[in-house]
């Protein structure tokens, strides 16, 4: 008798993007990552990240995942 | 003086702080350790390392955008007191009405069932199904499906559901599945909507590799993924009714075109909805709509 193997969401699932690349240096005084201007990006904004953890959208604010808006996630 | 809660390297705040002028104190969560806090039964005072300060008494408005989805290293137990904090400090502000936007856990209460069921009145919906146990599945077996998130949490192993076909025959019934019916689209379209007005903006689906856009993107270059479109005042006034409805002032709705027609299908609404990659040059308004929304009391 054969055994068939039924699709489960954990086997669908993929990786979320991560890439690794040096964290922003944030400003208390200017209360935005340093260099940081409305004219011009700066040049970590533009990669995904997970710095010390998931992040599932990137500097820019693109989700990654499939819909990741929840302020739920991370490390609660 | 306006109180964000978030991150500090969250590029959307970023342009709202730049954007906002200096009447604005920045919380961010990953970096609480910064920041001197006091909280009584009386009010509440916080100061930043460059002696900016807001207190109780001088906050005007309070945004929460993603605060937890940003790491910290400290304990468990640590990071629990942390954010039950903050989560006080914006209900604090949720109850005396000065909170602006959805609230924290908007989804925990509202869910894409119910949200998708009130949407029916204004639009074309996808035959849905949540299941345990493959409850009912049988009446989308035969169709072509696609399985979906609905919490979007990763798995154990840092895993993302993207939208993805299936064939219902196949499903284990031992999971939750969350399965729509799969709509051939030549666009994906996708309504930000900010303080009563309406910003619709469409991306090509040609040349994706597979079903969901996000999997697609460019994260490398800043560039326009997504062009702005014209949808009429009918739309508009739909998009607004339902957001009347759902009670939100702010949010984003995605849908998407039935073939290369005009005819949109409404997939869902998200309440914290990223919207800076729509606009990334600001080009179009919605970094000024969402600046004066939050400066509007």
């Amino acid at each position: 008798m054969s055994t068939v193997l039924l699709i489960t969401p954990l086997m669908l699932a993929t990786a979320a993007p991560a890439y690794t690349i040096q964290a922003p240096v944030y400003s208390h005084a200017s209360q935005t990552a340093l260099g940081a201007t409305l004219a011009s990006s700066t040049p970590f904004c533009l990669t995904t990240s997970t710095f010390s953890g998931t992040q599932t959208f990137n500097y820019q604010g693109k989700p990654t995942d499939s819909d990741n808006d929840s302020d739920q996630q991370g490390d609660c | 003086m306006l109180l964000l809660f978030s991150g500090s390297y969250d590029g959307t705040v970023d342009r709202i702080v730049l954007s906002y002028g200096d009447d604005v104190f920045r919380f961010n969560y990953d970096l609480w350790q910064d920041y001197d806090l006091s909280f009584t039964e009386r009010g509440w005072t916080i100061r930043n390392p460059e002696e900016r300060e807001i207190t109780s008494e001088s906050v005007t408005a309070a945004y929460w955008w993603k605060a937890f989805a940003f790491f910290t290293q400290d304990d468990k137990y640590v990071r629990a007191e942390v954010k039950y904090t903050l989560r006080d400090i914006y209900g604090w502000c949720q109850i005396r009405g000065v909170a602006k936007g959805n609230s924290i856990d908007f989804h925990n209460k509202l869910g894409k069932m119910t949200i998708l069921g009130l949407a029916r009145e204004y639009f074309s919906v996808p035959d849905t199904l949540v299941t345990f146990r493959k409850f009912n599945a049988s009446r989308l077996e035969g169709s072509q499906v696609v399985a979906k998130s609905l919490a979007s949490e990763l798995s154990d192993s840092k895993g993302a559901l993207m939208t993805t076909q299936v064939n219902v025959a196949e499903i284990d019934p031992s999971f939750p599945w969350y399965l729509q019916s799969k709509i051939d689209s030549a666009w994906d379209v996708t309504v930000f909507f900010c303080n009563g007005h309406s910003f619709p903006f469409r991306r090509s689906r040609v040349g994706l590799t597979g079903l969901d856009w996000r999997a697609d993107q460019n994260v490398e270059m800043l560039v326009e993924e997504w062009e702005p479109m014209a949808l009429g005042s009918t739309f508009a006034n739909k998009i607004l009714n339902l957001s009347n409805k759902l009670g939100v002032e702010f949010g984003r709705y995605d849908f998407m075109t039935v073939g290369d027609t005009d005819e949109l299908v409404f997939l869902e609404f998200n309440a914290n909805g990223q919207w800076v990659f729509l606009d990334p040059f600001d080009k179009y308004g919605l970094l000024d709509c969402v600046t004066n929304w939050l400066r509007s009391s």
